[in-house]
């Protein structure tokens, strides 16, 4: 079977949010006994919104044996910058990120969530921010701010997706002032997070927005992860997007406008997606803490 | 008097609640009745793991061992100020303004 897969040249979030559904619907379809042709050759294109839930799906073909082969991009740059990313399988060590402090990507990076990789993840996490906050901005104005928003989305997969990997992507537009950074899961959703804490009725969309309103599926002092992260990358100078795609619905935030929408499509996990803008000012992200 | 130096078991930015099993391996053979944890070389921590470390001073605590955090920098005790408030208080419900879309979306 051949899945063409499909990419929009675009900077705006929402179309790329449907070609994602596009593609989605695709690999639904592969079955594990077919010899299955994953056609990129009309690649144009690639931000990490677009990328990384790309990496996710045939990383999980290859985990569950199905058969399958890529068809490279045509275009020769598309195809260097798939390898430079390690599209798809990403990195997983330290010393791998190391090496690329330089660059304005941070590769595509695959993080186990075992108990005996905790050191390393923690450690890999650490040069993760250090590296984003050289990209976007003056380290020492913006630790806590995006350190804040970092962090939380990572522990968020850790401790309510069930999943056995995180996925995180991020690159620097430097023409454009921006970071598209994107983390990911392939694990139980939001809804499914409330569900196996006792919520079992409630919907995707009902979810996200106790998500959002700060209820949380732990303790009663906790919940505050998303709020708090949402207003910081939106509220604050980063002057940012802020997205959540979860099983059937998805929720998008920036200075303009908040909307909670429907999907044409599932996605298995929860994807956040920030568009953080470059800024010298210092943000005191105490504010944004309720 | 025992002294764990976070930045070398963990991380100079220490992401994760679930780092905090890193210390609890460390101190798990100590028997101090005293035991510093040293952020000295930590530059950030994030608001999960001030959540679940404020847990282990308090589980320690119940225990008769104080668990006393040394070179804090201003971040990270701010940090633990945020998350110790927070603690103290009822759970907030921010009522958020989001309507379900019935129209097409807009273009973002």
């Amino acid at each position: 079977m051949e899945i063409k897969i499909k990419f929009t040249k675009s900077d705006l979030i929402k179309p790329t949010i449907l070609n994602l559904g596009e593609n989605v619907n695709s690999f639904v379809k592969i079955k594990p006994e077919d010899d299955n042709d994953i056609d990129l050759s009309d690649l144009n294109w690639v931000n990490p919104l677009s990328i990384l839930p790309l990496a996710s799906l045939l990383s999980s073909l290859k985990k569950n044996k199905y058969q399958f082969k890529i068809i490279q991009p045509l275009n020769s740059s598309i195809e260097s910058y798939l390898k430079a990313i390690s599209f798809y399988e990403g990195i997983h060590s330290l010393e791998s990120l190391e090496n690329l402090r330089h660059k304005n990507y941070i590769p595509i990076v695959s993080l186990p969530n075992h108990p005996s990789d905790l050191k390393n993840r923690e450690k890999l996490l650490s040069c993760l921010l250090d590296i984003l906050l050289e990209r976007i901005g003056c380290k020492e104005n913006l630790i806590n701010a995006t350190g804040y928003a970092f962090m939380e989305m990572f522990d968020n997969i850790w401790e309510h997706s069930q999943t056995d990997c995180g996925w995180f992507f991020a690159q620097y537009y430097k023409n454009k002032g921006y970071a598209d950074i994107c983390f990911l899961d392939n694990g139980i959703t939001i809804k499914g997070s409330y569900s196996k804490k006792g919520r079992k009725t409630i919907t995707d969309h009902e979810a996200i927005k106790m998500a959002l309103m700060g209820k949380s599926t732990k303790d009663q002092d906790r919940g505050y992860g998303l709020w708090t992260t949402k207003k910081l990358i939106t509220e604050s100078p980063l002057n940012g997007k802020f997205l959540i795609l979860s099983g059937q619905n998805g929720y998008f935030k920036d200075k303009k406008q908040e909307l909670l929408f429907n999907l044409n499509y599932f996605w298995q996990g929860t994807i956040i997606f920030l568009r953080i803008n470059k800024t010298k000012e210092k943000i005191d992200y105490t504010k944004f803490i309720e | 008097m025992k002294k764990i130096n976070l930045a070398k078991i963990i991380s100079k930015n220490i992401a994760t609640r679930q780092s905090v099993e890193l210390i609890r391996n460390e101190l798990s053979d100590i028997t101090d009745d005293l035991i510093e944890l040293d952020f000295i070389d930590v530059d950030f921590i994030s608001r999960s793991f001030a959540d679940e470390i404020l847990n282990l001073k308090q589980e320690y605590k119940r225990k008769n061992i104080i668990l006393k955090f040394i070179n804090t920098n201003k971040e990270i005790s701010e940090m633990f100020k945020i998350v110790s408030s927070q603690r103290n208080k009822s759970p907030k419900i921010f009522l958020t303004k989001i309507k379900d879309l019935k129209k097409p979306v807009h273009q973002f």
